[in-house]
């Protein structure tokens, strides 16, 4: 229980880090894309 | 390789070795290993202050100088700010369950507050959303934003000023008391780590707000030169 607790906190803080990261990269990429089309 | 790359490089590196320092600290004689969580809790709470702080910035920036990257880094701001106040809930509630045996308790001013505060910029988002025209976008969101912020010393000093099941502030005289310099050594890297990867999303995210701002500017200029008023001798087949 110790350790689960302990890495379930860390797990979602980075989880979350990441994510936010790979939806900043999409976005990116998202955007080159519209610019390209025009 | 351009600035928001290597920030964030620098960020996520930062964050590694945060994480490798962690690992390495001593249990607490009290808390046992579920003080690690300290590593994670205090600096994803500090980030949200730390960014709601960036928001103020940015929308007083904003009603003064009436400039709209003000107002992007503002909203790119708020959006940290509830990324990390979520975190802080989650890993709060976590420590909470194992620790005191209760996940949340509506009656302790910490949480309530915190929760409080994550609800009024989320519904800062909310606003920015619903809200089409730039101008009144960011004249509205600014002064939410501007005085959003008086929340922020409020759930900081929340657990001074009321009897709460929330231990005192971390870091600061008459606080909890860390004896072991690696767990402070630890932490502080951890602070300065997820600080950094605010600094690096943050200016990220606002170059996005930016582009996207440019594209629509262009987009209307765009309609508004295809309807244009008909002119005697304007013929083109």
């Amino acid at each position: 229980m110790t350790e689960l607790a302990v890495m379930a906190s860390f797990a979602v803080v980075y989880v979350a880090i990441a994510g936010y990261l790979v939806g900043l990269l999409r976005r990116d990429r998202a955007q080159r894309d519209r610019i390209g089309e025009r | 390789m351009n600035l928001r790359t290597i920030l964030t490089a620098i960020a996520l590196a930062a964050l590694g070795y945060g994480f490798w320092l962690a690992a390495g600290t001593p249990p607490d004689a009290i808390q046992g290993e579920y003080v690690r969580i300290i590593h994670v809790h205090v600096p994803a709470s500090w980030v949200a202050f730390l960014a709601f702080g960036g928001t103020l910035v940015g929308s007083l920036g904003w009603l003064a100088t009436k400039r709209f990257g003000f107002d992007r880094f503002a909203a790119a701001s708020a959006e940290l700010g509830v990324l990390f106040t979520a975190l802080s809930l989650l890993t709060g509630m976590i420590w909470g369950q194992v620790t005191w045996g209760v996940a949340w308790d509506w009656g302790d001013p910490r949480m309530a507050s915190t929760a409080l505060m994550f609800f009024v910029y989320l519904g800062y988002l909310a606003l920015r959303h619903a809200t089409d025209h730039p101008v009144d976008r960011a004249r509205r969101s600014s002064i939410l934003g501007a005085i959003a912020f008086v929340q922020v010393p409020l759930v900081y000093f929340s657990v001074n000023l009321y009897r709460s099941l929330h231990q005192r502030q971390t870091l600061t005289p008459g606080g909890w008391k860390i004896e072991d310099a690696s767990t402070i050594t630890a932490l502080l890297t951890n602070v300065a780590a997820f600080s950094l990867v605010y600094l690096a999303f943050v200016v990220w995210r606002t170059r996005q707000l930016a582009t996207a701002a440019q594209r629509a500017g262009a987009a209307e200029a765009h309609a508004g030169s295809a309807i244009t008023a008909p002119t005697l001798g304007d013929h083109r087949d």
